[in-house]
């Protein structure tokens, strides 16, 4: 009995010997993929990184809204952005090929002058852990 | 001199009870100290017992199967990412494919 039990403990060492072994060799990865992903308690790298965006176009952005998705299924994002069309086309595209996983949920695009536009949109943070 | 004979002898009866009594109580403190020791280190051990187990990561049963992602399942999406950090890269350098259409 007390053999049985000790081949059980060492098989089991062994199985976590073998784990830990696998996560050192995929721990780059590990890292890169969570770069992807915003985490509840750290929500700012991923604000700064989509803010991050709209001076390279250009483009003035504010973050009006964050909130979690009733559902829990992501986090939601209201933002005011003014700029040139071009400017604004160029940042939703930039937004659409970010490091996070975004869905678009809607939009409202104004002229305010003859060269500026306005525009408010909602997206949700699908790479999101609660 | 015979009233003060009395005196001393009542005296004497009383600090003997005294000093007894407090030898019971004495004894009677040292015991419970000591099972109170005791069971502190009953009790410490059994404590010790319970959180020295190790964490459980596996289970016995064979049958079980733990879920896992594949090297190439993470390789792939990191691949995914890449390619969106080239096209934003891209986007960046390229003049927009669209004009004001108010203009």
């Amino acid at each position: 009995m007390r053999e049985k039990e000790w081949q059980t403990e060492a098989n089991r060492r062994n199985e976590i010997k073998t784990l830990n072994d696998s996560v050192k060799m995929i721990e780059e990865e590990k890292i890169r993929l969570e770069t992807h992903f915003a985490k509840s308690s750290d929500i700012v790298p991923f604000l700064d990184t989509i803010e991050g965006l709209a001076p390279k176009v250009s483009v003035e952005t504010e973050v009006s809204a964050v909130d979690v998705a009733e559902d829990h299924s992501g986090l939601l994002i209201g933002m005011k952005a003014s700029g040139t069309f071009s400017g604004l086309y160029k940042f939703l595209t930039l937004l659409e090929n970010s490091p996070y996983e975004l869905k678009f949920i809607g939009m409202d695009i104004n002229k305010e002058t003859a060269s500026k536009w306005n525009a408010v949109f909602q997206i949700k943070l699908l790479s999101f852990i609660e | 001199m015979k009233i003060s004979l009395k005196r001393e002898r009542k005296f004497k009866k009383e600090e003997e009870s005294w000093w007894l009594n407090m030898d019971i109580y004495w004894k009677l403190a040292v015991l419970l100290m000591f099972l109170g020791t005791v069971l502190a280190f009953f009790f410490g051990y059994r404590l010790f017992i319970e959180i020295n187990k190790e964490l459980v990561v596996f289970s016995n049963d064979a049958n079980s199967q733990i879920e896992t992602v594949k090297k190439e399942t993470i390789e792939k999406t990191l691949q995914y990412f890449t390619e969106r950090e080239k096209k934003s890269k891209e986007i960046l350098n390229s003049p927009s494919p669209l004009i004001d259409p108010s203009l």
